[in-house]
């Protein structure tokens, strides 16, 4: 159904298709007429699984919750599908009582958990004698690409270190359950961070049911490194420099979706659009018909080919692009022989699919550049680096004071103090005083809150005595001059020179003996280091296991190993790129399968901190 | 072929060989005659009942009480009831084993095989007013059920305590003279059949009134006496009072034989002996007082002079008799042992047996007699493996085994499956057939049951070492029989440590899969062992199971610790509501406050639904660093900050948030100062400007003072004062007061915030002033951003700066300005020259 996830190893069809089938499965018990209603934050996730064509298909129609939505009479079953917050009950309660009809049933999905509170709300609420049925539906991975999986759950990180709420990292280890149970048993696992460790050990925990798990051989995946997002916050704040990084930066990509306004393309054709580029479920429940949706994923050529570039190199490669199309395109001259003109005609159509897609990236592109050619953005830049490589970070930044003096756009401010103290790793304490009072002066003493959420979730704290960033920029070489952004030979080209530490770690502990090496040079680095192995269990049918598992390990000298890296709480573009980059250099051998809570990106996770 | 092996125990009735076999010998008590018992048996080798039988004179022993015992098939007691409930009329065992007593009025008890009561019922209707006669236990599709036959001559069925009972209707003209009845089940209706007279009353459920069947004889008889159905409810056998037996289907539309005994005592029993090899029935066995007597379907006959009395227990492939000394059963010979072990048989698979014993001996002759089976080969030892599960004699089966070992040899690619197969269940046979289980069950029973049916009756024999073995030898799950023994632990034995030292010590072997000690620790906790069962709990690794039964058991402060310690943030919040609506709050937050997860989960829920709780379970925590900030959310919340804020100020010196505190100070000073400047200068309130902004506005309306005077207050960096100062002139387009400004003193910032302010306003004439007094390099910076071309190329040569002119000239071509191109180009060409 989505061919984009397709891949020899660990083919995240599977995930997919098996979530398609849960749903489908409740869908059956459920007889006569129905619609869904979906929650925003079910919208995106559930076009992740499904096409509309599901619906349809079964004459299903898909609506968003809202307090005001009206179903018609002769509809006789509401499914709901949410997201369990408590917040989306009010909705829910009003929404119920508003379609309240004779010999209707309303259905209630939770993804991907039960929620007792909600039930709770609703049993308040006197509206729970009218759902029929209550019921989860367990998509704890949702796969975007055919490497990368996303818990979809955007305040994860807020959620444990700000409100204590560790159910994510609960579901984490569901997920990393229900991971194994379709691509088997992971025999080694490696980890960094407190979080990770607790995820580990839920995971743990978990399996201890799952016995065929461990009886069976091993699985897909060779190896799994579980790290926390704690240990790197500097690459979350920096400004990612990758094609996919800016985008998502500038104008947020959501599920594979982009969503720009429709001006800015000139042959701007709703109908036409959505046959090209297939449309997802939220098309239907989100299009507003001035904007232009655009799916960006590996089903694209040429996004494939550009997303993890450095912007600078992008403009090289869609003007290659434009050149070549020329070449093509401008040969029909009248000396050609008949054969040459049928070779022409057979390659249009794809060649009329390039240019559309070169045509769409060139107005991103462009769009980008505009954006990046603003002053600030240089200035900021400029001012970010000199965190990164340790310059100035003592005492209070003069820029910093004179974007606090000018009153400029808190999040911005913020994000580059907080950049500041993850390169000291952490403040003097003048230096903290300093800048709370500046903050709070200029924008008002309700800056308290915000920086109390940014002390509990580790951005912005005090110095104790180990300086993490400054010892690991040497040893692990997390800033590196004279790499090349064009044709890069390390993976520092996402941020221009700066490497992102998890990337950085994932690559070391590649090497031989790898991790035994980084364990030593990484404990300054908040939370424990941990690495645990789930060896096969001998019982009944050991020797038989055995024999079979030697012969695999013979196949597994000469194929690549697959490493599952999940980052809890988030993981940028940019990182992503890097660990592909990773996996493109032949001598790694390797292939990895991404996991996170959540594509981050600067904003995104300041903006899910600072909200109150 | 030679004669050997239990040929002698075959029989014949025209034209099929029957066998009676020993199963075993029973060693019943010393004061137990079966003589004077009324006996029912349970089928597949189940126990047996026994109670005196009151019509047969009896030589007083012991007790006068009546008293039921239970018996195994090898004669163990397992167990008793002494009988106090009324008049007995009838007993028999349901297919779970269970015995069923029916009473006089009509009231039924179930016991389990050890003698304990289960449950009573009544039949209830007419039948509990008027007394009944006789009554039957029989089985159908539904299950066990009881049939009642009341003194008013009307018939009732009751499949179980919840089932209504059921009419069957009335017995034609009288019901009196009626000598048998039995219940027969066709399809999901049970029926039965009246003898009376001559004729047979068939009554239907759900029809007013029953048929009669009559000249079924074609011999003078008065009356039929007995009736009898075969176990599969297919075949009816009816005898007269004149000693006629007639044979037929249970419809009485077909007629096997009639058969003239020629006896004129009284049967015992009747009972149809069930094939070996399909569901069929072609004899039946009659027992009388010293004498057995075997007829078939073609009016052949078998008997066997019978001194004790004996009790006839019909199974699904033959007839078990139990008497005082032997425990036998009656069979048809199974085909493939008759081809095997048969006088001059010429089967393959008696070759194939015969050639193997050669082999044995080391005879030349195993050749020839291998030569003479080897075509049918595999018949051959599909047929020795076959009877080897017929037989009960171990080294018969052994030595047909190796008669199979021995010929699959010849096969190629054959599959051993099935040879696999039986080798283990004759071995579970065996050891089920052993005296202490008593378990006597033929292979074809065994399946019939399942082994699930047969490891749960083992269980409940408390054979649990044999169960485990037995499941682990036929690889099914074994953990419910150790959970099952783990009850019988808690059942049985009083001491709370030591059962669950015995219970860990077993349940810690890592091969036995999804063993719960939940379900464990519940059945203690239903058995008032609540310490035990929290000694159980501990030792359950999963914490969603552990949780419900603690909550159960009111033992909130495990649930919690325990749902805390599982990590599952909603299992946390279900025992939070839970226990929350169970306990005072002020023991609710103690409770709570040990566990991080528990605790965190608490506020979270709270800060959703109540501030003022969440308030109470901070100032517990003495957080004060919390409270200021609730109280901060709530003044926000009302817009009433002002007078809010030496609470939340307090709270945070109480923190030793001294830097919270300080600002919280600031701004209370800066509320008073506000309301003061809204009189003075007449001007709609400062409400809600922070300090910044309130010295920016003072400094729109010219108040240079005052802001000064707030500058020193609040101790306001130079840096962001110049900005200030310079922003609001800028913005107002005093150009000489900056200018003025710019040389009061040396500024703090530099004079690029000046050139910056001059260009967010548009007046790149006044920047040109500032440009000048900042370094040749930023300058070069500063034209080009204020696009003043022409003396950025300038300063740059001036500098030197290839790099910077290239760049000026990227900018450049875009202005198109041709002029400033060739000086570009000018420009570049001496710098290269100069090189």
């Amino acid at each position: 159904m989505f061919p984009h996830l397709k891949s020899a190893r660990v083919n995240l069809q599977l995930l997919q298709e098996a979530a398609c089938r849960q749903l489908v499965q409740q869908l059956t018990l459920i007889e006569g007429s129905k619609v869904i209603v979906l929650d925003d934050a079910m919208i995106g996730p559930l076009g992740l699984i499904t096409k509309p064509k599901l619906f349809s298909d079964r004459g299903i129609r898909l609506l968003p919750l809202k307090p005001e939505i009206r179903v018609p009479k002769e509809i006789r079953n509401i499914i709901y599908i949410l997201r369990p917050q408590v917040s989306l009950m009010e909705t829910l309660v009003t929404q119920v009582k508003a379609n309240m009809l004779n010999g209707r049933q309303f259905h209630l999905y939770f993804v991907p958990r039960l929620s007792c509170l909600c039930i709770k709300q609703l049993e308040n609420k006197d509206v729970l004698t009218a759902f029929g049925r209550i019921d989860e539906l367990p998509w704890n991975f949702f796969p975007l690409e055919y490497d990368v999986v996303s818990m979809e759950m955007p305040h994860s990180y807020r959620e444990v270190t700000i409100e204590g709420d560790f159910s994510c990292l609960f579901q984490a280890a569901t997920g990393l359950v229900q991971l194994q149970r379709l691509y088997g048993r992971i025999p080694k696992i490696y980890g960094k961070g407190v979080q990770a460790q607790l995820v580990w050990e839920k995971a743990k925990q978990l399996a201890i049911d799952e016995k065929t798990l461990y009886n069976a051989d091993r699985g897909a995946i060779d190896q799994l490194i579980l790290l926390d997002r704690g240990i790197d916050l500097m690459s979350t704040l920096a400004t990612q420099l990758t094609y996919e990084g800016l985008i998502d930066e500038f104008y947020g990509i959501r599920q594979n979706q982009l969503s720009l306004p429709g001006e800015h393309f000139s042959s701007y054709n709703a109908a036409d659009m959505a046959n090209d580029y297939g449309t997802g479920v939220q098309e239907r429940l989100l299009a507003t018909s001035d904007r232009k949706l655009i799916m960006l994923h590996s089903g694209e050529h040429l996004y494939s080919e550009l997303r993890n570039r450095n912007f600078n190199e992008v403009r090289n490669v869609l003007a290659r692009k434009v050149r070549e199309i020329q070449l093509h395109m401008s040969v029909s001259r009248e000396d050609q022989s008949v054969q040459e003109i049928k070779v022409l005609v057979e390659r249009l159509p794809q060649l009329m699919k390039l240019k559309e897609a070169t045509s769409v990236h060139t107005t991103i592109a462009e769009l980008i550049d505009r954006q990046i050619k603003v002053d600030s953005f240089g200035e900021d830049l400029v001012a970010e680096q000199d965190y990164m490589n340790c310059e100035d970070i003592d005492r209070p930044s003069a820029y910093i004071d004179d974007l606090i003096a000018r009153r400029t756009d808190l999040r911005t401010v913020l994000r580059l103090i907080c950049m500041q103290c993850a390169a000291g790793s952490g403040f003097k304490e003048r230096v903290l005083t300093h800048y709370k009072r500046e903050l709070v002066h200029v924008y008002g003493l309700e800056v308290l809150l915000t920086l109390r959420h940014l002390e509990k979730a580790g951005l912005i704290r005090l110095q104790t005595e180990s300086r993490a960033y400054a010892v690991l920029r040497k040893t692990l070489r997390l800033t590196l001059e004279g790499n090349p952004e064009i044709n890069p030979t390390d993976i520092s080209y996402v941020h221009s020179f700066y490497a992102p530490l998890t990337a950085r770690l994932v690559e070391h502990s590649l090497r031989p003996l790898g991790w035994q090496t980084l364990k030593s040079q990484i404990t300054n680095l908040p939370g424990p280091t941990f690495e645990d192995f789930q060896v096969q269990l001998i019982g009944i049918g050991g020797r038989h296991a055995a024999a079979a598992g030697s012969k695999g390990d013979g196949y597994m000298l000469h194929s690549r190993r697959v490493v599952l890296v999940f980052i809890v709480g988030g993981i940028t573009f940019a990182e992503i790129a890097a660990l592909r980059f990773l996996a493109a250099q032949e001598d790694n051998n390797v292939e990895f399968l991404i996991a996170s809570t959540k594509i981050i990106n600067k904003h995104t996770f300041l903006d899910s901190l600072m909200s109150s | 072929m030679p004669i050997m092996y239990n040929t002698g125990e075959w029989f014949k009735v025209r034209p099929d060989y029957y066998r009676k076999f020993e199963l075993g010998t029973p060693k019943w008590p010393i004061d137990f005659d079966l003589e004077y018992m009324q006996v029912v048996a349970a089928p597949y080798g189940g126990p047996i009942a026994a109670i005196r039988d009151v019509t047969k004179l009896v030589p007083v022993k012991g007790s006068f009480k009546p008293m039921i015992r239970i018996f195994d098939t090898s004669g163990h007691e397992l167990g008793h009831i002494l009988w106090n409930h009324g008049k007995l009329i009838a007993m028999g065992w349901s297919d779970t084993e269970d015995l069923i007593c029916v009473l006089e009025n009509a009231k039924v008890f179930v016991y389990s095989m050890t003698g304990t009561e289960k449950e009573s019922y009544s039949i209830g209707g007419e039948a509990s007013v008027i007394k009944i006669v006789e009554a039957k236990v029989f089985q159908s599709a539904a299950g066990t059920g009881v049939a009642v036959l009341t003194t008013s001559g009307r018939i009732f069925l009751k499949q179980n305590s919840s089932k209504t009972e059921r009419k069957l209707p009335d017995i034609p003209n009288s019901s009196v003279n009626c000598s048998c009845w039995e219940i027969v089940t066709e399809g999901r209706n049970s029926n039965c059949l009246l003898g009376r007279e001559r004729e047979i009353i068939k009554l239907i459920h759900g029809e007013s009134v029953g048929t009669v069947t009559a000249h079924l004889f074609e011999k003078p008889h008065d009356r039929i006496i007995k009736i009898s159905v075969s176990y599969n409810h297919q075949h009816l056998a009816l005898y007269t009072n004149t000693g006629l037996l007639w044979l037929g289907s249970v419809d009485m539309r077909q007629k096997y034989c009639e058969f003239d005994t020629g006896r004129r005592d009284i049967p015992l029993q009747i009972e149809w002996i069930m094939n070996t090899h399909n569901s069929d029935a072609d004899a039946v066995v009659i027992s009388y007082p010293s004498y057995l007597l075997i007829v078939n379907r073609n009016a052949d006959k078998s008997e066997f002079p019978y001194d004790p009395i004996m009790f006839l227990v019909a199974e699904m492939d033959g007839v078990r008799i139990i008497t005082q000394t032997t425990h036998e059963m009656i069979q048809r010979l199974p085909k493939c042992v008759e081809n095997i072990f048969a006088v001059n048989s010429q089967e393959p698979a008696s070759y194939l047996f015969e050639a193997q014993n050669k082999f044995e001996e080391q005879s030349y002759k195993s050749d020839e007699y291998l030569s003479m089976c080897r075509a049918d080969i595999e018949l051959a030892v599909k047929e020795c493996i076959e009877a080897a599960a017929f037989e009960f004699c171990p080294e018969t089966q052994k030595s047909l085994m190796r008669a199979a070992c021995f010929g699959k040899g010849f096969i190629e690619n054959h599959n051993p499956e099935e040879y696999m197969n039986i080798l283990r269940i004759l071995r579970v046979l065996n050891t089920l057939r052993h005296d202490r289980m008593a378990m006597t069950l033929t292979y074809k029973q065994f399946s019939h049951l399942t082994p699930e049916i047969v490891l749960k009756r083992l269980v409940f024999r408390n054979h649990y070492a044999i169960a485990i073995q037995v499941a682990k030898h036929l690889i099914f799950p074994e953990s419910w029989i150790l959970e099952h023994w783990a009850y019988n632990q808690i059942m049985t034995n009083t001491n709370d440590v030591e059962v669950a030292r015995k219970i860990t010590e077993k349940f810690k072997n890592p091969s036995i899969e999804g063993i719960s000690y939940c379900n464990i620790a519940e059945k203690a906790h239903e058995a008032g062992r609540d310490e035990l069962a929290i000694k159980l709990l501990e030792l359950e690794p999963r914490a969603e199971k552990q949780v419900p039964l603690l909550l159960k058991m009111g033992n909130y402060e495990r649930a919690v610790a325990s749902a805390a310690q599982s990590g599952d943030a909603e299992l946390v919040t279900s025992v939070l509501l839970d226990v929350k609506k169970k306990v005072m709050l002020s023991k609710f937050h103690m409770l709570i406050r040990g566990y991080p997860l528990a605790l965190n989960m608490y506020k979270r829920i709270m800060s959703q639904t109540s501030r003022t709780a969440l308030y109470d379970i901070y100032n517990q925590e003495d957080d004060h660093q919390s409270i200021a900030e609730i109280n901060f959310l709530t003044a926000i919340e009302n817009d009433d900050l002002e007078s809010n804020l030496s609470i939340i100020g307090n709270s945070y010196a109480q923190a030793r948030c001294t830097s919270e505190a300080d600002l919280c100070g600031d701004y209370a000073r800066l509320f008073k100062q506000q309301k003061a400047f809204s009189t003075k200068h007449n001007r709609a309130s400062f409400r809600g400007l922070s300090i910044h902004d309130t010295m920016l506005e003072l400094l729109k309306m010219g108040q240079i003072k005052e802001v000064e005077k707030m500058k020193n207050e609040y101790r306001v960096p130079d840096r962001r004062y110049w900005w200030m100062r310079i922003i609001t002139m800028a913005e107002k387009q005093n150009w000489d007061e900056l200018d003025k400004f710019s040389k009061s003193k040396k500024s703090p910032i530099g004079y690029e915030p000046f050139v910056d302010v001059c260009l967010k306003n548009n007046n790149p004439t006044e920047a040109r002033k500032y440009i000048a007094r900042l370094s040749a390099k930023r300058k070069i910076f500063w034209f080009m951003r204020a696009n003043l071309l022409n003396e950025a190329i300038d300063s740059a040569f001036e500098q030197r700066d290839r790099e910077d002119l290239v760049d000026i000239q990227t900018k450049v071509q875009l202005t198109r300005d041709q002029a400033l191109m060739d000086k570009i180009t000018n420009y570049l060409a001496i710098l290269d020259a100069r090189r």
